[in-house]
């Protein structure tokens, strides 16, 4: 029982980190960004060559994954989404499927479909939870790392110029924009901020678990199940619903069902959009605007 | 060339294939064809007409085919009754869909309709006790011995295609695909104006579904085969492409996407990785540049064209391209 809620807390750091990245895309610049999946995949990738191949440290190869999964989404952002500004959500939505699928079939023709793992130097130890349950040390690693960037990224959007800029264009980009503020530069920002969280995302999950080029595509998804489950635009929404969607595929995978999992967590999506579109923690109008002020 | 002789002309194109093609490849890529252009033309219904993005159509594709291959197959039922069970299947299940997605807008209603597509994968690959799961579904038959003929089982499936697409004109051309144009360009609107646009949308979904259900099943008892990687979100992805690519909201956009994103997959056949890339870019690239979609964008240009020159045929009105064709943008 604590096992499985200890399984499911790391699973549920992982989505919440994913969740985040989509969530400060979606609710600043209304990109539904699906081609994070990919951003993911790439980031495990990044960290596997640095530290395997290269043999370096992880933290090296976590900082490596971080910052070329930022310089992707820059690239991302240029090309398949500032046409779109003013478009409309669907054509958004469009765009970020086909992203999506270019970036996780690349990953495939580099990598091919063989299982990768990554073992990290001094890590390869279990952690005993007062006896009553036993993790091994990367994912003890993994909430470490995932709570520190959840406190960063808090601190980057509250406090700092960019962050301000950030929230004004998620409350209103047109007058945000008559005020000065460039929004190409902040959707480009945004873009880095999200992408890396994606990358370093992958990063840990490719150091924790072992990895192929297919890990995206659902995650990706899941990420949005997290987000609709915390409720769109909250910041704090997306860490808790990564956190409540962890648990629950954690509970299903050992009491209920191994076969039909992801039956249960999609199932629950159509259920919340359903009956509370605004999401668990949502207001009720049906989309907050801004991050949690 | 006039409307009716291009209609003629297609038509006689069309009856002539299996003339040229035989019982070989050629007659074999015209099927699928064929029955692609009913899940396109259907899924138009959805993205062109009525401005809602839906990525499930292959998850209606394969529960069509496995509704009709399982009752025909392991029940013995006539296939007959199990294409309309097909149909039957894939618009109740899209009825009971629709109840709770269209609570929902815009890309929430995309994300909708990528889960349904995820969930029903996964069925198809789990439920081993109907679907065979990975294995397959063996032994659907074709619908009787004469069809067993390449060339028979063409002109059946041709037969179904100009029924569908019939119907599909005579939609967009009542009241009904009027109220979903105007749903598509402004729900609000449409709302003030007496429709009901929940309505609207639960009906059209329910009909592409059936269409989608109806290929399904045709489909299966051609191959005489079912598997989970013939309907899963890469097919949905695909026959997406094909609408956007020929141009949503169009009669004939639809069918020449098929055609183009057909050959493309057989020319990229056993490059599947290389394959999607290719086609990601092509949505990208669509989403961009050319929303309205290659048909609708290629006879503006050829128009320019023809008026630029001083002595010309006036230009056929008829085939206008509405302005708010395309992706909604």
């Amino acid at each position: 029982m604590t096992q499985v809620v200890a399984n499911g807390l790391v699973n549920g750091a992982i989505l919440a980190l994913f969740a985040l990245s989509v969530t400060i895309i979606f609710s600043i610049l209304r990109v539904p960004n699906f081609g994070l999946g990919g951003v993911f995949v790439w980031g495990a990738f990044l960290a596997y060559v640095v530290v395997v191949q290269l043999r370096m440290n992880f933290v090296v190869g976590a900082a490596v994954a971080l910052v070329g999964a930022a310089l992707l989404g820059l690239v991302v952002e240029r090309f398949a989404f500032r046409r779109l500004r003013t478009a409309s959500e669907e054509a958004m939505f469009v765009s970020a499927i086909g992203v999506l699928i270019i970036m996780e079939n690349a990953a495939y023709l580099v990598w091919g479909g063989d299982t990768y793992s990554m073992p990290v130097a001094g890590l390869d130890f279990r952690v005993s939870l007062g006896g009553l349950a036993f993790l091994p040390a990367t994912r003890v690693m993994l909430l470490v790392v995932a709570t520190c960037a959840f406190a960063g990224l808090h601190l980057l959007i509250r406090r700092s110029r960019m962050g301000k800029a950030m929230r004004a264009v998620a409350q209103d980009r047109v007058a945000a924009s008559l005020l000065g503020i460039p929004i190409d530069r902040v959707a480009a920002t945004t873009f880095a901020l999200g992408s890396g969280m994606a990358g370093l995302a992958g990063a840990l999950v490719g150091a924790t678990f072992s990895f192929t080029f297919e890990i995206d595509g659902l995650s990706g998804l899941k990420a949005f199940v997290a987000v609709v489950l915390g409720g769109l635009g909250s910041v704090l929404g997306a860490i808790a619903g990564g956190f409540i969607l962890g648990l629950i595929d954690s509970f299903t995978q050992t009491y209920l069902t191994s076969e039909y999992k992801q039956v249960v967590a999609f199932g629950m999506l159509i259920l919340v959009l359903a009956i509370r579109p605004a999401g668990l923690f949502g207001e009720r109008g049906f989309r907050a605007d801004a991050p949690r002020p | 060339m006039g409307r009716r002789t291009a209609l003629a002309v297609g038509l006689a194109l069309l009856v002539a294939v299996p003339l040229i093609g035989g019982e070989g490849y050629f007659t074999h890529l015209a099927i699928v064809v064929l029955v692609f252009s009913i899940l396109a033309s259907s899924l138009n219904l959805l993205i062109g007409y009525t401005g809602l993005v839906s990525i499930a159509h292959a998850a209606f594709f394969g529960i069509g085919a496995y509704a009709s291959g399982v009752v025909v197959a392991r029940y013995k039922v006539p296939v007959w009754l199990g294409f309309c069970a097909a149909v039957a299947l894939a618009a109740l299940v899209a009825a009971a869909l629709s109840l709770p997605s269209f609570r929902t807008r815009g890309i929430y209603y995309g994300i909708v309709t990528v889960a349904f597509q995820l969930i029903s994968s996964e069925v198809f690959d789990n439920w081993y006790r109907v679907t065979g799961g990975g294995l397959g579904l063996k032994g659907i038959p074709r619908p009787a011995a004469v069809f067993q003929s390449k060339v028979w089982y063409y002109y059946l499936t041709l037969a179904f295609v100009l029924a569908v697409h019939f119907a599909i004109v005579r939609l967009t051309q009542s009241s009904f695909g009027l109220a979903l144009m105007a749903i598509r360009d402004n729900e609000t609107k449409a709302l003030m104006l007496g429709l009901r646009p929940l309505r609207y949308k639960a009906a059209v979904f329910v009909i592409a579904a059936g269409f989608a259900g109806l290929a399904g099943s045709l489909y299966a008892h051609y191959i005489e085969y079912a598997h989970p990687d013939f309907f899963n979100f890469a097919v949905s992805i695909d026959v997406f492409l094909m609408v956007v690519l020929g141009g949503a909201g169009t009669l004939y956009g639809p069918p020449v996407g098929v055609l183009v994103v057909e050959f493309l997959r057989e020319v990229l056949h056993g490059f599947a990785a290389l394959r999607l890339i290719i086609f990601g870019t092509m949505l990208v690239l669509i989403i961009l540049f050319l929303p309205q979609g290659v048909v609708p964008a290629s006879v503006a240009w050829a128009r320019r064209l023809r008026i630029a020159r001083p002595v010309s045929p006036a230009p056929d009105t008829t085939s206008e391209p509405r302005r708010s064709a395309g992706v909604p943008r």
